[in-house]
């Protein structure tokens, strides 16, 4: 039966390459190097850390990547539905059989490739000489067939959950929170004294009693030639692999029996629409209803708020650099440009990848493509500049000193212009699909779109580079009225940049509509 | 001479290999219920598309009361009306305020944007709902807010793909009143399904595509002629048969 899932497994795997065609071939081949690459570099500090830190440091490193398959296939429920358990209930099979082949099939996946080399890496460093290596394997195979097992465990609890849109929107968010929070901890972490070993040991010594910490353990005990208390570990560890198979299975039944989620999803409340948008839909034209109905996404679809969120404070963690410089000086209120970047790369350089199959609607209408440009442009500087304004208003406040307010807001205004611009000409380029059943859309990035939005971050910043310097060189050579100069000229020669993008970008948009129609109502590969 | 409400001239789609449309030469004239019948694959969906300027054709032309679609679209667009067989709309915003967008999308005046909304609301049933997001729609519901979407600006065609399919008896029934008062007032409906009883009952006039080419044409009872246009259907199109297969293990006890 084991066998059989794998085949299937992989025949749909192959079956889905061959319909998808190069990029996705190329975007595959891409993963699993990556996944080899990652899984390399794991196993190799993998076995560095254990040989350094012994059993309490595999305990805490098991441990760590037991939470990650834990977490990380529910943040990504929609990745990885190959084989649908769903699909498999009106055939005869038991529960216990289903487990044991969906079991075998996750062995088929870069995450397991992931965790496998990882896990030998642990083994090598653990083991002094061969001969203890083949238990010291036993126990890493064991936490492999845990982390598999309590994944689809919980995936398979929360499926309902997981296919509801407010589930959806929980686990989008919590991605984010959970991406931009590891930025950040990974940012404190690297700030911090040095050895992160005794942190390590210190958990290890705590997580050794957990399932996966005490496989961790029990596999250096094993490999040190401990063989009664290694042994007896392997066996709890083993125990609580039955039990999560287990309930595994209890689960697996209850949702063969039971009435689809669907019928249960809780209806989202539209809530009061806000003022902003409704005094936009009064506005006669469409760029105003567009503007209005971004305001509208960004407060209630999950997809803007995951990459708000998350770019929020992974662009918080890369700025404590610039913000410890500018923090407490009187050019604190530059820290307004920051908010411009963060505001114009909220939908950044794929415009259109949140309407995906929705994008018919503009087409259908026979609207002027320059004014759905101009009204999705709107809708971000309706937020970021009041957002720039105020963080420029408060920094001033808190160091005392406004010398710099008016010339930071400007610059702020200059560089949302310019990133705006290259933001429609690459949207319209490098468009693709972000559809809100498959939650990071990463399947449907094609390579075209991924060189289409490197090439757009390097001309934003290439072109903002003059546009700053125009306030950053007189500020630092000569003073605070030259540099307001300099905004001035920056703002100008921004909206100049923006309104010549538009140009070429609604052009573009004019003779490229059905291409990204095709596009974007491709069906998630 | 009345101009008619689609016209069709060589027109033509191939796919690879295959030929999806392949030239199509017909008319629908205004003011009538057009039934657009074909089995799966037969080219409806992507000659509505090309109708609707979502596809280029790669030969021939297709006007829209006089306006052609590719030459000039902006004209064309503004006298049609569209809802697809599985209508993805903006469903994170509320039926209300998609009917709006659309409206404004349009040029339309923000007053009558709102008036007009309220009023195909109360047509097609869904005032109460009106205040929650699209996506908690069920498919009913979905359908009767597009076809409000495709109706608000008054267009003079109205293009339907497969609009009865996966809906219950009574959003269907508000929908082909709403229809059936369109029509009467001049407005044209042209739709795809392949309920040929829905087809039979609903439409004065239809044609029969396969494999890309139009096999049949006329009035609905000129082309059924007393039989049942399911009959007039399969036959026209080739049904296929069971014959000289050997299922003589199906339904016999083998346990």
């Amino acid at each position: 039966m084991a066998w059989l899932y794998l085949r299937l497994k992989a025949r749909l795997i192959r079956n889905r390459l061959r319909k998808a065609g190069g990029w996705a071939t190329l975007a595959f081949i891409g993963i699993w190097s990556l996944a080899f690459g990652l899984g390399a570099i794991l196993g190799l500090l993998g076995g560095v850390v254990t040989r350094l830190a012994g059993g309490e440091g595999a305990a805490a490193l098991f441990t760590l990547a037991g939470i990650a398959w834990l977490v990380g296939p529910v943040a990504a429920a929609a990745l990885d539905e190959t084989i649908e358990p769903r699909r498999l209930e009106l055939l005869p099979i038991t529960p216990t059989q289903m487990s044991w082949g969906l079991l075998a099939a996750s062995f088929l996946g870069p995450g397991a490739l992931v965790t496998i080399l990882f896990v030998l890496g642990v083994v090598v460093g653990a083991s002094p000489d061969w001969l203890r290596l083949i238990p010291a394997l036993a126990a890493g195979l064991a936490f492999v067939v845990w982390c598999l097992a309590s994944a689809r465990l919980v995936t398979t609890l929360l499926t309902d959950l997981l296919r509801s849109r407010a589930g959806r929107d929980i686990a989008v968010v919590g991605a984010a929170v959970l991406g931009g929070g590891s930025a950040f901890a990974s940012t404190f972490l690297s700030n911090g004294s040095g050895d992160p070993l005794p942190a390590l040991a210190g958990f290890g010594r705590v997580s050794v009693y957990l399932p996966p910490g005490a496989l961790g353990r029990g596999l250096v005990l094993l490999a040190e030639g401990e063989w009664l208390i290694g042994l007896g570990i392997l066996a709890y560890g083993l125990a609580a692999i039955a039990v999560v198979m287990l309930g595994w299975q209890r689960s697996l039944l209850r949702l063969s029996t039971r009435a689809p989620g669907r019928a249960a999803e809780p209806v989202a409340k539209a809530g009061h629409s806000p003022l902003v948008p409704r005094l936009l839909s009064r506005w006669p034209g469409p760029q105003a209803a567009i503007a209005g109905k971004e305001l509208r996404y960004l407060r209630r679809d999950p997809r803007f708020r995951s990459q708000a969120v998350g770019l929020a404070v992974a662009l918080a963690a890369l700025g404590l650099g610039a913000g410890r410089m500018l923090f407490g000086t009187e050019y604190s209120p530059f820290l307004a440009v920051i908010v411009a970047w963060m505001a114009a790369s909220t939908t950044g350089f794929n415009q259109f990848g949140f309407d995906d199959h929705s994008f018919w609607g503009y087409l259908v209408t026979g609207v002027d493509l320059r004014r759905v440009l101009l009204g999705k442009n709107l809708a971000v500087v309706l937020v970021g500049l009041p957002g720039l304004i105020l963080v420029a208003a408060v920094s001033a406040v808190l160091v005392a000193d406004a010398r710099h307010l008016p010339s930071a807001v400007l610059a702020g205004a200059a560089v949302l212009a310019v990133w705006l611009a290259v933001g429609n000409v690459v949207s319209v380029l490098g468009a693709y699909p972000l559809p809100e059943s498959n939650l990071f859309g990463s399947r449907n990035v094609s390579g075209s779109a991924l060189f289409a939005s490197l090439g757009g971050l390097l001309a934003a910043g290439v072109i903002s580079l003059p546009v700053a310097a125009l306030v950053v060189v007189p500020l630092l050579i000569w003073g605070t009225w030259q540099a307001l100069v300099g905004a001035m000229l920056a703002v100008i020669i921004g909206l100049l940049i923006h309104r010549l993008s538009l140009r070429v970008a609604g052009a573009l948009l004019e003779n490229r509509a059905l291409r990204l129609l095709e596009v974007l109502d491709r069906p998630p590969v | 001479m009345t101009v008619p409400a689609v016209l069709y001239r060589g027109l033509s789609k191939k796919f690879g290999t295959k030929m999806a449309v392949d030239n199509v030469t017909a008319e629908i004239p205004a003011g009538s219920f057009f039934g657009i019948c074909g089995p799966n694959g037969a080219g409806k969906t992507t000659l509505l598309r090309m109708t609707c300027g979502l596809l280029r054709p790669d030969a021939g032309k297709v006007e829209v009361a006089g306006n052609d679609v590719w030459v000039n679209p902006v004209a064309a667009k503004a006298r049609l009306g569209m809802v697809p067989d599985n209508p993805s709309m903006f469903t994170r915003l509320t039926g209300r305020e998609l009917i709006e967008f659309t409206g404004l999308l349009r040029g339309m005046k923000p007053e009558m944007v709102e008036e007009r909304s309220s009023n195909l609301l109360r047509l097609l049933d869904l005032e109460d709902d009106a205040g929650r997001l699209v996506a908690d729609y069920s498919l009913g519901m979905a359908k009767k807010v597009a076809i409000a979407c495709a109706l608000l600006h008054n267009p003079r065609v109205l293009f339907l793909d497969e609009p009865f399919a996966g809906i219950d008896p009574v959003a269907r029934q508000v929908l082909e009143e709403t229809l059936k008062r369109f029509t009467a007032a001049g407005g044209t409906v042209a739709f795809s399904d392949h309920s040929m009883d829905v087809v039979e009952r609903l439409c004065d006039r239809l044609f029969i595509i396969d494999e890309g080419k139009v096999v049949l044409a006329g009035t609905t009872a000129g082309i059924t002629n007393g039989r049942r246009l399911q009959e007039v259907f399969v036959e026209a199109v080739g049904g296929s048969s069971t014959e000289g297969v050997d299922i003589t293990w199906l339904g016999s006890i083998s346990d």
